[in-house]
């Protein structure tokens, strides 16, 4: 009765407004809250774009309405207009400087221009409104993060999760940073929290698939990633992810497709951009390479951190085209001396084009190290039969195990696996601790059938490395084991 | 290092403080007194802090923090510093922590706020829009620079131009629109649609009401007939967001260049703003915006009086609304036959603080009205375009 006696106060209360007011300032009140219910639904869809001038002209309207200017900020923010979203949110903080979540946006929204000083006090005030606030320790983390203090930040994301179990951003950005720090394992584990707390947290499976893709475990990136791109499809950062993982992977085609996608979502994203130009810069067109960056670089909205990071690519690549003009140049014209043609090579597998610098470095006429270097690159060119011939004669020559371990791993991949075996074996009575030796016997093993022997191998590996990505691989290998297969 | 150590610092003094210590930590403890949440801080500025230690000896020491970073040591009460806060308003993370002899600490963290002021066209050049009335509170012509002294603390400045302002002028009209300005609605809206009338054609205005809501109804434009529609639509309903509605009325005006004006009409005092009074007379002295208030019966007069006077404007108490058309007639022709007034300052200590500025009729039979002074921010002593 008393919910029946509320809605209806509410609702004479809303019948007089619209009674009582009338002309320009009547419409003026309906169109605000009109245009603030349209631009929060966009929001609430993750349409940035569209919800942008909605608010924007909710906000205009109603002047001391802390939703639109809160709204306003938050999707100025989610289409990376930074700057713009911190004056959206300077209004809505000077109406009500105690709110939780605006206060942590507006800290988000400096530190996503890479502006620590500015970013710190809005989260430490969130903290002291609400004491182990998980959101405000979370931000402060980053800040720690973004002022390289790794410890510091470590321990605040801790502090965070310890204060709320269940906030899934908190083991996100802990995961991203080990994956940053090379942490694979504990970012796994972090980030697979992270998507438990909350499966349909977009950046937490976003981060998820960067480091399964890290890892190596393709198929599951790519399914990860799949699966934030349904979540969120309005979302470029999972495009760009999910072009990353296939760029890993040396799909060029299918990476490109991705980063274009990102690009239909937000034309100047730096990431995507970046991701095109790498493309780019593998075919051998510097020019487009270049002009992909500049398209990103154009863009005003670009954060601190995204323009370094091009700034630096993109002298990278122009150097690089210097480079590889002169040594084409060089090659065409028959002038190329043996370190030309070696560094042109060394150029060629950056890229990726290994058949080819194979065909140049053998051009040079190699010796010692760089006769490893030429089987290595016969190796990734697919050219296994001359990788093994190599390999055999420098492993007869000098007996080390890794010269060992890549000749078995030629010979495994022309299908000897016999003789494959007999290489990894060579390799660990020479160096019993060679762990890519351990773990390639056991693969031999498997395809072979001895499944007990490989499962004892693989646990040896286990015992001997247990972290890392190949760990997790193996660990991986012997839980789709049999229950029973024992050595 | 450092920077790890004051981040550490950071996450010990946010972190609860652990069972053990409860018991000594009681009746041990720090509260940053200056400056307060959410003020704002400019130039040199005393950070003060409140100790409290049922055995005074038991302190060892408090430290002072502003961005993690240690600006002061306190052995011995009272525990203040003076910090250069610098010229450029931002946030801050104040922090004092008290340390106890036997190792561990407490602490209290204020975070100040950071205000506009209004950007400016010319360094260290003081521009003022300046009043004068005689005994009859008429306006007074025909004026040279040389009837008039500037003051800037006490000290004497040179005046550099002088000149009857008839540039155009930006203005904000912000009409109360509360419940209880019902009976009073007819002879607003006419007294409102009026002043419209004395507007320039080179003149522009934006119109806003408010009761608890604040909503532009009109943007700035010089069309009159659209400015007599906004005015002439507005009906009472609602609680009083006053100064809700004259900070709308700051940030539309921000960064619109040369002379501004809000002339505010209200018939009570603030009942539902979000924001607070000291927070619109940090605005009023912040921003270079003349402020015209008219209070309509029974108000509380000193607010209205302050912000007016702070600025330069003027404010007005009528008791009925028929007398309305009167005081907007007032206010019209007090805005025609204003002075431009600009000087070189004196002062070279660009630290933030606010200077108090006194414009001086050498007639002591004129009143002067000038905004009552600036913060001391390079670049930010006066607002307006410089005659050509």
């Amino acid at each position: 009765m008393r919910h029946v006696a509320f809605a209806l106060t509410l609702l004479i209360a809303a019948t007089a407004a619209t009674v009582t007011h009338a002309g320009k300032a009547n419409q003026v009140r309906k169109d605000a809250f009109r245009l603030l219910n349209e631009g929060v639904a966009a929001y609430n869809r993750a349409d940035y774009r569209a919800a942008i001038p909605p608010l924007q002209k909710a906000a205009a309207m109603s002047l001391n309405s802390f939703p639109s200017y809160h709204y306003l900020g938050l999707a100025l923010a989610g289409d990376r207009r930074y700057a713009e979203a911190v004056e959206a949110y300077r209004i809505a903080l000077d109406l009500d400087p105690d709110h939780l979540q605006a206060n942590v946006s507006m800290g988000d929204a400096w530190l996503a221009q890479g502006d620590t000083d500015e970013a710190q006090p809005y989260y430490v005030k969130a903290g002291k409104l609400r004491p182990e606030y998980a959101a405000a320790l979370d931000g402060l983390a980053r800040v720690a993060e973004a002022q390289a203090q790794e410890d510091a930040a470590i321990a605040l994301f801790e502090r965070a999760l310890a204060s709320d179990k269940g906030y899934a951003p908190a083991y996100t950005h802990l995961g991203d940073l080990y994956l940053r720090a090379g942490k694979l394992d504990e970012a796994v584990k972090l980030l697979v929290e992270a998507v438990s707390v909350r499966p349909d947290f977009g950046p937490g499976l976003d981060r998820l698939a960067a480091a399964y893709g890290r890892l190596g475990f393709s198929n599951e990136a790519v399914a990860t990633i799949r699966k934030a791109i349904e979540l969120e499809p309005n979302n470029p950062e999972h495009r760009v992810t999910l072009g990353e993982v296939l760029l890993g992977m040396g799909v060029l085609v299918g990476a490109e497709a991705s980063f274009q996608a990102a690009i239909a979502i937000d034309a100047a994203d730096p990431k995507a951009r970046g991701g095109l130009a790498e493309i780019d810069r593998r075919r051998g067109d510097y020019g487009a390479a270049l002009a992909e960056i500049d398209v990103a670089l154009a863009d005003p909205r670009i954060d601190r951190r995204s323009r370094d990071t091009l700034t630096k690519q993109r002298a990278a690549i122009d150097a690089e085209r210097g480079r590889a003009a002169t040594l084409d140049a060089a090659v065409a014209g028959g002038s190329a001396t043996p370190a030309d043609l070696t560094a042109l090579a060394a150029l060629e597998a950056d890229r990726g084009r290994f058949d080819r610098a194979a065909d140049l470095l053998a051009q040079a006429a190699p010796q010692g190290a760089s006769r490893e270097r030429l089987a290595f690159y016969m190796f990734r060119a697919g050219r296994f039969r001359e990788a093994h011939a190599l390999y055999a004669e420098l492993a007869s020559a000098s007996p080390r195990a890794d010269l060992a371990v890549n000749d078995g791993a030629s010979l495994a991949r022309l299908g000897d696996d016999a003789k494959a075996k007999a290489a990894f074996e060579r390799a660990l009575a020479i160096d019993p601790d060679q762990p890519l030796a351990k773990l390639y016997l056991a693969n031999t093993l498997m395809r072979l059938g001895d499944s007990a022997a490989a499962a004892s191998t693989y646990r040896a590996f286990l015992t001997a490395y247990p972290t890392g990505a190949q760990a997790e691989q193996v660990r991986r290998i012997l839980a789709a084991l049999p229950p029973g297969t024992t050595p | 290092m450092r920077a790890i150590l004051a981040a550490l610092l950071v996450l010990a003094s946010m972190a609860p403080a652990a069972a053990q210590d409860a018991e000594k930590r009681r009746g041990f403890s720090i509260r940053i007194v200056a400056p307060t949440p959410d003020e704002f801080v400019l130039g040199r500025t005393k950070i003060q802090a409140e100790v409290r230690a049922e055995v005074p000896s038991d302190v060892d020491r408090v430290e002072f923090l502003v961005r993690d970073k240690v600006i002061f040591v306190d052995r011995e009460p009272p525990y203040e510093c003076v910090h250069d806060f610098g010229e450029e308003s931002k946030a801050f993370v104040i922090r004092a922590v008290l340390y106890h002899r036997e190792g561990f600490s407490v602490s209290d963290v204020v975070v100040t706020r950071k205000i506009t002021i209004e950007a400016f066209e010319e360094v260290n050049r003081v521009i003022l829009w300046v009043t004068v009335s005689d005994k009859t509170d008429s306006p007074v012509g025909e004026l040279s620079k040389d009837n008039f002294t500037v003051l800037e603390d006490g000290v004497p400045q040179t005046i550099r131009d002088f000149m009857l302002e008839d540039r155009p002028i930006t203005m904000a009209i912000v009409l109360d629109s509360s419940g209880s300005m019902r009976d009073a609605m007819p002879e607003v809206h006419q007294a409102a649609a009026g002043f419209v009338e004395t507007l320039r054609p080179q003149d522009k205005a934006l119109v806003i009401d408010f009761d608890d809501k604040v909503f532009l109804i009109q943007e700035l434009t010089s069309d009159q007939a659209l400015l007599k529609e906004a005015v002439s639509s507005t009906e009472a309903l609602g609680s009083t967001a006053l100064y809700d509605g004259l900070h709308a009325a700051y940030r539309k005006l921000r960064g619109i260049e040369g002379r501004k004006a809000i002339v505010l009409l209200s018939d009570g005092d603030d009942t539902s703003s979000q924001l607070a009074y000291d927070r619109i007379l940090e605005e009023a002295k912040a921003q270079s915006v003349l402020v015209y208030g008219i209070g309509l019966g029974e108000v509380r007069k000193s607010v209205l009086k302050e912000l007016s006077e702070t600025t330069g404007g003027r404010a007005f108490f009528v008791a009925k609304a028929s007398q309305l058309a009167d005081v907007y007639r007032k206010i019209a022709d007090e805005l025609r036959r204003q002075y431009y007034l600009s000087y070189s300052t004196t002062n070279t200590k660009w630290d933030g603080r606010f200077i108090k500025l006194e414009v001086k009729s050498k007639n002591p039979e004129w009143s002067v009205r000038a905004r009552r002074g600036y913060f001391a921010v390079r670049g930010g002593a006066g607002s307006g375009a410089a005659p050509k």
